[in-house]
């Protein structure tokens, strides 16, 4: 189970032409953005594996789930969009999904689910790249 | 909200629980839908006060006949969509715990003002 993530913040259109008119290295830029929000969104799914978030208080197979996790997916680009993906390796083991949407008999683990999908984590990655592109502008200026 | 949304399901005839709910060792009805609120964050505000609310729901259809499960959750989407719910895509497969069922589930907005 992955999700792709790309470049999004507010502004980034902005930010990105100016950057190309400073001649800097936007390619570059966009990747260490999008290596960072994989990181984000990888930590938080580690939060979400810890024992209070998991059912039955991480009994059944926590270690094998954290094992599937992919923490380091490579950007990928597609003509001039580059996207990341973050998540689980479903082939090693399926509990991550159980885990994501949960069962009839199994309440799903909201801190994962919302590690790809909840606001909060998206306002954290969010930032980070804006950080990333203002800094870039930063440098390009001196 | 949860009540509207659990009222709109039935009318479908099958049972409705939430995500979790069913002891482990009850028998699944043969087909069946579950929904789970993921959030509810605050839309909009006035005088720092919230004014509106997006409802965030997972509604899953179950059953043990695949072709329900890839019919009934399409004409729940196009039901929840009739009553103002906005659901983005027609839903993807999700496994059961038990080897009988399959599953369709989708993610469906509300915009409460």
């Amino acid at each position: 189970m992955g999700k792709a993530f790309s470049v999004e913040f507010g502004g980034f259109a902005e930010l990105n032409a100016k950057l190309l008119k400073l001649q800097a290295d936007v390619k570059a830029v966009a990747e260490e953005a999008l290596k960072a929000t994989r990181d984000i969104v990888t930590e938080a799914a580690e939060i979400g594996l810890q024992d209070q978030y998991l059912p039955a208080g991480g009994k059944y197979s926590k270690g094998k789930t954290e094992a599937t996790l992919r923490p380091n997916l490579p950007v990928k680009w597609k003509q001039d969009v580059a996207t990341i993906q973050a998540g689980f390796d479903l082939k090693k083991s399926p509990v991550s999904l159980f885990l994501m949407y949960g069962t009839p008999k199994m309440v799903k683990d909201q801190k994962l689910y919302d590690a790809f999908y909840g606001q909060e984590v998206r306002q954290a990655y969010l930032a980070a790249q804006k950080e990333i592109y203002d800094k870039a502008i930063d440098e390009a200026m001196k | 909200m949860k009540d509207e949304l659990i009222a709109i399901l039935e009318t479908f005839g099958f049972p409705v629980f939430l995500q979790g709910s069913m002891a482990q060792d009850a028998k699944y009805p043969e087909s069946f839908f579950t929904f789970w609120n993921n959030s509810t964050l605050d839309n909009l505000h006035y005088d720092n006060l919230p004014v509106s609310y997006v409802w965030n729901f997972d509604v899953t259809f179950y059953s043990s006949d695949p072709l329900l499960v890839n019919t009934k959750l399409e004409e729940a989407i196009t039901l929840l969509r009739r009553h103002g719910w906005i659901v983005s895509g027609k839903g993807r497969d999700i496994s059961s715990d038990e080897p009988t069922h399959t599953g369709r589930t989708v993610n469906a907005l509300y915009l409460e003002f």
